[in-house]
């Protein structure tokens, strides 16, 4: 299996009138096609900020940066565009779904900037709720659901360009503890079921263990990079711990 | 990115925000309605004033008195110079007869006026005196409603006939017909032969308080001179008008002696009803650049009421365009999505302003032909090809700064604005 993600001595940080914060430091990495990744770090540990590069919504300030063997530290603002446009999706804490309008509509909206017809992203965008258990609430606006269906229809709008990466940045964190072991129920599945490559950031090492392999960062550093041992993924999993 | 999904997404958002957008373009309505209506009215206008000329009838070259140059003022002074009591005598019937022979002419009259007290056995009335040859009706478009107009007979004879305008016919007699009753203007007893229909003002001339009378009895009988004012003639060919008018200015200078080298020192002007609507087309045509350009000054309060809006628009929907381009909207989609927005508001302002300025145009010229005037409501299509096109600039002009301002927003903080 080839490498999807190659870090190579990433350096990040931001200059705001001569002071300089650094805030990721020297980071090395790869991470293959279907892998189920954790970065974990305490606030500030810069973890998501490297979601951010990594999904292409941020640059690197230095160091080198492989998607799918293209250097993309180069890319233009729009070949950066087309990146989130085509190759990843994103599950936000705060859902950030599109207020009064559709499950469908939201679910649609990457579509939009993709060149099919609209019968096609229909089409799609159906399935993509379809996969998230969410058929009976296609006709209903954002606001009128619930905490964790809400985050459904933010998986299923990752979802609908059919991404190489799923990134999902403290996806249960605005949720109750059940809906959130279903969220993560979902990702579980969508990486070993679907084959999804998908790479989780959370501060919590309980929801951390969803994923096979937890890259530990603190203060910008990378401190552990760790297989999940088998017997607490499934812990997890079951919601035995918890 | 089709533009048809441009288009749904401007739609969905003027939905959400109905008020707003309604708020956004009624700025631009109330400019490209006045533009319109601006154009409109000074066609109107225009066409108001041709048709006037146009009742003193077609294909006209009228010879006027001119008070020619000393030298030390310019011929500008002309007007002047008459105003302030400068009679110029040498205008004549006899001119008038040896106009009528050029080529290219067809016939011509002479006239004289003044104004006089008209008195009937029953009531007077001061009237405007039109002593005109008797080829008048040949070419003005007057009609004789009863009796009949005077004859060369009666005009070389110098009888004492009159025709009477219709408003001073009903003033001294009333119901009464008056043809074959008598009218004294200055002791001297006039038969009446003749009243015309009525007419209406035309240039601010009201036509039917006139009385005409032949004009050889008005200057031997009434005012004891043998000039006249000016001529009128009606030409044949409008191709040949420049060799005409030329034809009429030798024939005078050497009939008046007048030294051909110094058009200076010309006592007469000729003009033609084309050189009047030249000037009414520069005066109105500059009234109405000006009028344009205060309008348009509206329409960039209006774009500037525009761009106002939208970037309040553009700060509410931060999340929105941040969320927009995290899911891979470029800043070019996303500046086309706010372009095409600006646009799409300024370009309905602009065709309900097109039909509302329509509209109060029409209600200006029922107004106008209800008040007697001969008004023609007229569209020029350019006024509605100007307005479009202003509005769709304004959009893009107006919308271009809110638009670049959301197509540079940072996807990062801008989701954190939820």
């Amino acid at each position: 299996m080839t490498d999807l993600i190659k870090i190579v001595k990433l350096n990040k940080q931001y200059e705001n009138e001569d002071v300089v914060t650094p805030v990721l430091h020297e980071l090395s990495f790869n991470i293959k096609s279907g892998e189920f990744v954790s970065i974990i770090g305490p606030s500030g540990s810069g973890k998501s900020t490297l979601m951010h590069i990594l999904g292409f919504l941020d640059r690197l300030s230095s160091g080198e940066y492989f998607f799918e063997d293209k250097d993309v530290s180069k890319f233009t603002e729009d070949e950066l565009a087309q990146m989130r446009s085509q190759k990843v999706g994103f599950v936000f804490q705060q859902f950030n779904l599109l207020p009064k309008t559709s499950v469908l509509e939201n679910v649609k909206l990457p579509l939009l900037y993709v060149d099919i017809t609209e019968g096609e992203r229909d089409k799609r965008a159906r399935e993509a709720v379809k996969s998230v258990g969410l058929e009976h609430r296609v006709n209903y606006l954002s606001n009128q659901l619930s905490g964790g269906e809400k985050q459904r229809v933010a998986i299923a709008r990752a979802l609908v360009n059919n991404p190489a990466v799923i990134f999902a940045d403290e996806p249960t964190g605005n949720l109750d503890s059940k809906s959130g072991q279903q969220i993560m129920k979902l990702l579980y599945d969508l990486n070993t079921k679907e084959g999804h490559t998908v790479i989780l950031v959370t501060h919590e090492t309980y929801t951390a263990e969803h994923a096979k392999r937890i890259l530990k960062l603190k203060d910008g550093n990378l401190v552990s990079d760790e297989l999940v041992p088998e017997d607490r993924r499934q812990n997890a999993i079951s919601g035995e711990l918890k | 990115m089709l533009t048809k999904d441009y288009f749904k997404l401007a739609s969905v958002s003027f939905r959400r925000n109905l008020l707003r957008t309604l708020l956004s373009g009624l700025g631009i309505v109330i400019s490209i309605a006045s533009v319109i209506v601006v154009i409109s009215a000074a066609q109107g206008v225009k066409g108001f004033i041709i048709g006037q000329f146009d009742s003193f009838g077609s294909n006209l070259l009228q010879t006027e008195t001119r008070v020619p140059s000393t030298g030390s003022i310019n011929s500008g002074d002309s007007a002047q110079a008459q105003a302030l009591g400068t009679v110029i005598t040498t205008l004549t019937l006899d001119d008038m007869l040896a106009i009528r022979k050029l080529p290219n002419i067809v016939t011509n009259y002479g006239y004289q006026m003044g104004q006089a007290v008209a008195t009937s056995p029953t009531d007077k009335k001061t009237v405007m005196l039109w002593g005109a040859s008797a080829t008048f009706l040949d070419i003005d478009t007057g009609k004789i409603k009863e009796g009949r107009f005077y004859t060369e007979e009666e005009d070389a004879s110098l009888t004492r006939v009159a025709v009477l305008g219709s408003e001073v016919a009903s003033e001294l007699f009333g119901d009464i017909n008056p043809v074959g009753q008598t009218i004294k203007i200055k002791q001297k007893n006039f038969e009446v032969i003749g009243v015309f229909a009525k007419r209406g003002a035309a240039l601010f001339f009201n036509l039917d308080a006139v009385v005409y009378v032949p004009v050889k009895t008005l200057q031997k009988q009434i005012l004891g001179t043998d000039y006249v004012s000016a001529i009128t003639s009606q030409y044949r060919d409008k191709s040949k008008l420049t060799a005409t008018i030329a034809d009429v200015q030798d024939l005078l200078r050497a009939r008046h002696n007048i030294d051909l080298s110094d058009p200076d020192k010309d006592d007469f002007i000729v003009t033609t009803s084309d050189d009047v609507a030249n000037i009414l087309d520069t005066i109105l045509g500059g009234f109405t650049i000006l009028l344009v350009a205060l309008a348009a000054i509206s329409l960039i309060v209006g774009g500037v009421g525009i761009m106002n809006i939208m970037y309040v628009s553009i700060l509410e929907r931060t999340f929105e365009i941040g969320l927009r381009k995290a899911v891979g909207a470029t800043r070019e989609q996303i500046l086309r999505q706010f372009l095409i927005e600006a646009v799409l508001v300024t370009t309905m302002g602009g065709i309900t302003g097109i039909i509302l300025g329509v509209l109060i145009s029409l209600g200006i010229a029922g107004v106008a032909k209800i008040q007697g005037f001969a008004w023609s409501f007229v569209i020029p299509l350019y006024s509605v090809i100007l307005a479009t096109g202003f509005s769709i600039v304004c959009g893009l002009i107006f919308g271009l700064y809110p638009a670049r301002r959301a197509a540079e927003l940072d996807p990062i903080e801008a989701l954190r604005k939820e």
